[in-house]
């Protein structure tokens, strides 16, 4: 294996300073992290519903969404701020968790939904 | 059939007789020979629409171009569910002559103990041979005879010393950075 972690947009390795501190000090234990550091980002990639990197307030959606007292919740926020993934991961594990379900996404137009809802239901598949 | 499945089967065959004939390092095999005839037997094969004999009366095919076909086809690595379902078809087989052997077994037992069989050297033989057998399929079906090959990236001395390198370079590079952003600063 490489002696590289995987590049990450959430997932840090730890910094150059403390990973020459571990290196030195006990190699195995430095090959355990990038192991394990690789294996997290893997395994986000291969089962995204539920092992995939989720912001706090995409996990509290979910919440809001799973009260009996709630239906509908409004999520407003920036491009590529992550509302459709957040939505298209909401609907895959819907889907996966209650069979027999279909489950309608709507986008402006048939362009938008292969440009914009499609790629996020298809990331979200597991593999 | 639905037309979707009978669909996925002619690309399936398709891409199958693509690979074999790819695959095969002459021009006598029977895929580059006899394409179209290959492709009719190789879809017999994977749907199993009827048994092989009557198939093989109704489109004039021998014996040999069929289990020929069927051993190209095995070779492509796509196939896999029609190993799994001629492993099933030989576990089958194989189950049903164990019954027999039991029964075999315990005659033969029985004969040897009334003394109705003398046992020779020839029976010695044959008895140690059977048993091996038994012990062989015993392995293969609990798997204790499988050898496993377990191909392992072990990180070399080497390697760990240029990654301490690297980082160190990394390190010294970012301190510089910083002096000098430092004493812009300081300018400014």
């Amino acid at each position: 294996m490489e002696l590289e972690y995987t590049e990450h947009p959430i997932l840090k390795p730890p910094s150059d300073e403390d990973q020459l501190a571990l290196l030195e000090n006990d190699p195995e234990a430095y090959l355990q992290s990038i192991q394990l550091h690789n294996a997290r980002i893997e395994v986000s990639v291969i089962d995204p519903v539920y092992h995939s990197f989720v912001l706090p307030q995409q996990f509290k959606v979910r919440e809001l969404l799973w009260k009996d007292a709630i239906d509908e919740v409004w999520v407003l926020g920036g491009v590529r701020s992550g509302k459709s993934r957040s939505a298209a991961w909401m609907v895959m594990q819907a889907l996966l968790e209650n069979p027999n379900t279909e489950i309608f996404c709507w986008a402006q137009n048939e362009d938008a939904s292969v440009e914009r809802q499609q790629p996020y239901l298809w990331e979200m598949m597991s593999q | 059939m639905s037309k979707e499945l009978a669909l996925e089967t002619n690309d399936y065959v398709a891409n199958a007789l693509k690979n074999a004939q790819e695959s095969t390092g002459h021009q006598r095999a029977w895929c580059v020979r006899e394409p179209k005839k290959w492709a009719l037997v190789a879809q017999h094969i994977t749907q199993q629409p009827c048994t092989v004999e009557e198939f093989r009366r109704k489109h004039k095919i021998t014996k040999n171009f069929y289990y020929d076909v069927k051993t190209e086809l095995m070779a492509d690595p796509e196939c896999q569910l029609i190993r799994n379902a001629w492993a099933a078809e030989i576990s089958s087989v194989m189950f049903e002559g164990l019954d027999t052997h039991r029964k075999i077994l315990n005659k033969f037992g029985d004969g040897v103990e009334s003394g109705a069989i003398e046992v020779d050297e020839n029976v010695m033989f044959k008895s140690g041979k059977s048993l091996q057998a038994l012990n062989d399929i015993h392995g293969k079906l609990t798997g204790n005879n499988v050898q496993k090959h377990v191909v392992e990236h072990i990180v070399s001395q080497e390697e760990y010393e240029s990654k301490a390198d690297e980082l160190k370079a990394k390190i010294a590079a970012a301190k510089e950075a910083k002096k000098v952003e430092s004493e812009i600063i300081e300018v400014d």
